[in-house]
């Protein structure tokens, strides 16, 4: 089960409906895994409706580490929080981002939901090394593997889950599939979306990929 | 800076043009633009998706305004009304109200189109009614359920969503209802509308059997109007 909405980063309180929400679905669908992002998506009560950054610093950890485990205790079920893919770094971060993800797992005591494409977008969009990122990562938290298809903008590579996953995304996730062979692998397709046959043959090609040695 | 504070710039950022001066203490660059430049990549996110939401859910008020006329006056509604829930759905809740002084076509055809999302994203009714409580209708209440509403539009408006045939009424009552997995409007038919009046304010449940009876034709047919309210759970019924 897998939300957009939680503004886990936000600095609104986390919305008691919503949470109430979550943990009778939750209950009812009895889902493998629950996850949410490492992101914040409303302010002062208004909702942006996308998966906003935060600045990599300790303000962030402690703050995100202390909703997390809200939630976790509402829901009564371990959350899975997934890395986003950003189009803009700040000035306040002091650490870079693999070194945030894996400081705050550990301290919210959660899971982790890897998005490799979300990894790949932002290395390409801030110059930083995606190999370095992905063999810094506590894989023994990684309970979910999310893949995507990403575009060329102007400068930048977008996000958009539109298009098959790219061959360098794959060729991370080779490495990645090896760390944490017992995590569940989700391709996104959620724009321009084919037809099934063609999500059928991405899912296959993405399952051939773990069982070709790579060069 | 402190987290709140900058969320703060960072959503000024995303609603204003150019955004706020602080921008420049929050943001940094990126190896191939410039921090100003990376962050308008989310202003151009935000406003696309949240006018993109509003097609998706009205449609065919946007046929009636046109793409662009819909976008502008959407992006005044937006900056008037920014979301304050976090299912983006719920952005057009205002919009029927918004558009009432700009356009009355528009804003009628709003109305249903509100509707139909409000019918389809009900949650399921806790208390359909059921053949045993037509024996107890003079001690039940009964109401229009969250999936059931009856919208009164003007023929012009109503015939953007279903064929009228009859040119001498000013005012319809549609029913916009849901019915499995999609929504269907249907025009109240004339012997029915007192009594959907009387569902939509919770009548005794004796009172709306009357009004559906007190016509030979509501008599004839009050059996299928009963029949499709407890098959597809269209009637709560509240005890008392
Ligand atoms: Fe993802």
């Amino acid at each position: 089960m897998h939300g957009v909405g939680l503004s886990l980063g936000g600095t609104d309180p986390l919305s008691n409906p919503y949470l109430a929400q979550l943990k009778a679905l939750v209950h009812w669908a009895k889902p493998e895994v629950v996850s949410d992002h490492i992101c914040f998506a409303s302010v002062d009560g208004s909702y942006g409706h996308d998966l906003w950054p935060m600045p990599h610093c300790e303000e962030s950890i402690s703050h995100l580490a202390s909703r997390i485990a809200q939630v976790q205790e509402t829901i009564g079920r371990r959350l899975a929080v997934e890395n986003v893919s950003s189009y803009v770094s700040f000035q306040s971060s002091t650490m870079t981002e693999w070194e945030f993800v894996g400081e705050l797992v550990r301290r919210a005591d959660c899971d982790l939901l890897l998005d490799v494409n979300n990894v790949y977008v932002s290395a390409h969009n801030h110059g930083f090394s995606a190999a370095e990122y992905l063999s810094a990562i506590p894989y023994e938290r990684v309970v979910q593997i999310h893949l995507a298809g990403h575009t060329r903008e102007n400068g930048y590579l977008l996000d958009n889950h539109g298009a098959m996953v790219s061959e360098a995304v794959l060729d991370l996730f080779r490495a990645v599939a090896m760390k944490c062979p017992e995590a569940r692998v989700i391709v996104e397709w959620d724009e321009k979306v084919p037809p099934f046959e063609k999500l059928l043959e991405e899912v296959h090609r993405v399952e051939q990929s773990t069982q070709v040695e790579s060069p | 800076m402190r987290l709140k504070q900058l969320q703060r710039v960072f959503w000024e950022t995303v609603r204003t043009e150019p955004g706020p001066e602080e921008q420049d203490l929050v943001f940094a660059s990126s190896p191939s633009m410039n921090a100003r430049d990376c962050a308008s990549i989310y202003r151009r996110m935000y406003w696309y998706r949240q006018i993109d939401a509003l097609f998706d859910v009205f449609p065919t008020t946007a046929e009636v305004l046109g793409s662009q006329r819909f976008t502008e006056l959407c992006t005044t509604y937006i900056a008037q009304n920014p979301s304050e829930h976090p299912a983006l759905e719920q952005l057009g809740r205002h919009l029927p109200q918004f558009l009432a002084a700009k356009d009355r076509l528009a804003s009628g055809c709003a109305a249903v189109e509100w509707a139909q999302l409000k019918a389809l994203t009900a949650p399921d009714n806790p208390r359909g009614l059921t053949v045993n409580d037509l024996y107890e209708s003079e001690t039940t209440h009964a109401r229009a359920a969250a999936a059931m509403h009856i919208v009164e539009v003007e023929r012009d408006i109503a015939q953007r969503f279903i064929a009228i045939d009859d040119a001498s009424e000013p005012a319809v009552m549609l029913r916009v209802a849901r019915a499995g997995f999609t929504v269907r409007i249907a025009r109240v038919p004339a012997f029915a509308t007192s009594a959907y009046t009387r569902l939509t304010k919770g009548d005794l449940f004796a009172a709306v059997c009357a009004e559906l009876a007190s016509t030979p034709e509501g008599t004839a047919r009050a059996s299928s109007e009963i029949g499709d309210w407890i098959r597809y759970e269209w009637v709560t019924v509240l005890q008392g």
